[in-house]
């Protein structure tokens, strides 16, 4: 899962723990993330990315294990002493603070000269677009411009490392597209080592240089948005990344095919007999002709066209499985459908869940 | 038909909150013209013949107006003091730091609050404070109404500092604010309208607080002005209505200003919550 040495990682987490009671937030974590990379925590609300975040920052004491920042053993630092800068889910924009006094806060607990802490907050400013609003109080900016004033806050005393914690689930769609990619222009161009934690798929594989799965305070998988979407290693990733996300159709393997509720797919290599599971993206799957040979007969439960794509969901025998169709035009379907699977793209899961394939 | 029944309701509202009013507008209403009645009986009446005089009589009376302009607001302002800053650090103490059985220590505080006060505790109160030489001393007075305050008033403010997003001191530590710039840079002015609230009440009730001063402060030039009043009796004990009245008017002043002042400048609420942080 993650065979690099302490050595080439820049923020180093080695078996992190944190206990809240009886819960288990964050379970022997090991990761190394290396210097410059914008990495993403993903993962379901729970599963422990935000705890991390946390104890990177230092908000959290770990139960057991070490955090290595640069080299430097900071498993037993306060904040400050850490160097960081973090922008949090609700902006934490101090209300009774203009944004010149918001953005300025870090330098001035750190003792720089007025003088030279309103220059360096105006060159922040003019950078993100936000210098016309420093004389106004947080609640006199939009959440887009608010976002900014964070960001920029964060990124006033040039930390050695970001710390985001679901920054833009607070802007509506349109903005968050806009503020993604202004994010990740930004940490491109200061380069500084990026943690990211998010819920939303889309976003970490969209931002990130890699990704780490977690689920129930573990990691499920680390590697690049690529490599995790297209070779997930278990079922619970698999059905995580994508939107629609990958379908699974509970069935058997037997003398080397899978055999599924209605159906048969011959695979390429051989594997061992026994319950399992068959992944295959929407994108994968096209329609076929009534009978084809390898094709999944299924119920059609809903076409619905998207624009460039039309998704089609059909019941195939417990489970929905999504059909993406790169086509404009509205198919005509009949009650029945039959899907055929592109067999160089299947991912098959043994009943516990780890990928056979 | 239903328009008889509307006027009728209406008219009998009406009649209700008429008459409620009433029962509380006619004291003030005396307050307001009794003063300024050479002739003030306990009937809310215009003033006449109208004059100034009674106040002239009440600013000879030195032991009086002493009472009011200095140990009153000796007394009130120090409990005021201590109860918003205690409070304040109480508050914010039992709202962030991890203690087994919080809730239930604030709950019982409140609980005795009353008794620590209150009539019953007189005893035990004059007996700690004689041992402590705090007898005849404004600060013995200030700690005993402190000490009765302080538990509503640690409730009252630890609902403003509930409602400050942790984030806002997170964010402050990260950014690299050591706890204690934290606290002053951060939550003290988001705290600022909570303190004020708090502030006020603790003054008001150490103002109009008669049975601690009067049982503590032996000596005539450390009396504040509930006891002061006293001394607009006649020596049969019939209250000189005239100086009285006039005396009242110059003793609520202060608050009515407190609260005006407060207002203007803060916006009062007994609930936390953060609107743009105040102006």
């Amino acid at each position: 899962m993650n065979s690099e040495s302490r050595e080439n990682g820049y923020i180093v987490l080695q078996g992190l723990t944190k206990h809240f009671g009886l819960v288990v937030a964050v379970d022997r974590v090991d990761l190394n993330i290396a210097q410059g990379e914008f990495f993403a925590l993903l993962g379901p609300s729970g599963c422990g990315k935000t705890t991390t975040l946390r104890l990177i920052a230092g908000l959290e004491r770990p139960t057991a294990g070490r955090i290595f920042i640069g080299g430097r053993d900071v498993t037993d630092l306060v904040p400050r002493e850490r160097d960081v800068a973090m922008v949090f889910q609700d902006y934490a924009l101090y209300p009774h603070m203009t944004l010149l006094e918001n953005i300025g806060y870090p330098l001035k607990v750190r003792g720089v000269p007025r003088k030279k802490l309103v220059a360096r907050v105006r060159e922040v400013a003019e950078h993100l677009k936000i210098a016309d609003l420093l004389d106004r109080r947080p609640s006199q900016v939009s959440g887009g411009q608010q976002q900014r004033a964070a960001v920029a806050r964060a990124l006033v005393h040039e930390p050695k490392v970001f710390l985001f914690d679901e920054p833009l689930s607070n802007l509506d769609a349109k903005l968050r597209l806009e503020a993604r990619a202004f994010l990740k222009h930004l940490q491109r161009e200061v380069g500084v080592t990026t943690v990211y934690v998010t819920h939303d798929q889309a976003e970490a594989m969209a931002m990130a240089d890699r990704i780490a799965v977690m689920f129930a305070g573990r990691i499920a998988q680390v590697g690049s948005p690529l490599d995790v979407y297209r070779e997930p290693m278990t079922v619970e990733v698999a059905a995580f990344l994508g939107n629609p996300p990958m379908n699974l159709i509970p069935g058997r393997l037997e003398g080397g095919e899978f055999v599924g509720p209605g159906f048969r797919i011959p695979l390429s290599s051989t594997s061992p007999s026994g319950e399992a599971f068959l992944g295959i993206r929407p994108e994968h799957l096209r329609l076929a002709e009534r009978g084809e040979t390898g094709a999944i007969p299924g119920r059609l439960y809903a076409v619905q066209p998207l624009g460039p794509e039309v998704l089609v969901t059909a019941q195939v025998g417990e489970v929905t499985v999504s059909v993406r169709l790169f086509t404009e035009e509205l198919p005509h379907l009949g009650d029945e459908v039959w899907l055929l699977v592109d067999p160089s793209r299947v991912h098959l899961f043994d009943s516990g869940g780890k990928r056979i394939r | 038909m239903n328009l008889v029944r509307f006027v009728i309701l209406r008219l009998g509202f009406v009649l209700v909150t008429v008459l409620i009013g009433t029962f509380f507008v006619l004291p003030l209403l005396w307050l307001l013209t009794a003063p300024f009645n050479a002739q003030a009986t306990l009937r809310v009446e215009w003033p006449s013949p109208f004059t100034l005089r009674n106040f002239g009589d009440v600013f000879r009376n030195t032991f009086a107006i002493r009472a009011l302009f200095l140990n009153s607001i000796i007394q009130a302002g120090g409990t005021m003091l201590g109860t918003a800053v205690i409070a304040t650090l109480a508050a914010y103490a039992l709202s962030r730091l991890e203690i087994r059985g919080r809730n239930v220590l604030v709950y019982l505080l409140v609980l005795f609050s009353s008794v620590v006060t209150g009539t019953a505790a007189m005893v035990p109160i004059f007996l700690l404070l004689y041992y402590l030489r705090l007898i005849d001393t404004h600060l013995g007075v200030i700690l005993v109404l402190t000490g009765g305050l302080l538990p509503t008033g640690i409730f009252l403010m630890r609902d403003f500092v509930e409602s400050i997003p942790r984030s806002y001191e997170e964010s402050a530590l990260v950014s690299g604010a050591t706890p204690w710039q934290t606290f002053r840079d951060v939550v003290l002015p988001v705290l600022r309208p909570g303190m004020m609230v708090v502030a006020v009440w603790a003054f008001v009730n150490a103002w109009g607080n008669f049975l601690i001063p009067a049982i503590l402060i032996r000596s005539p030039e450390k009396m504040p002005a509930p006891v002061a009043i006293y001394s607009f009796y006649t020596e049969g004990g019939t209250p000189v209505l005239t100086l009285i009245s006039a005396y009242s008017l110059l003793y609520a002043i202060p608050v009515v200003v407190l609260y005006l002042f407060v207002n203007w400048r803060y916006g009062f609420r007994f609930f936390g919550g953060i609107k743009g942080g105040g102006k």
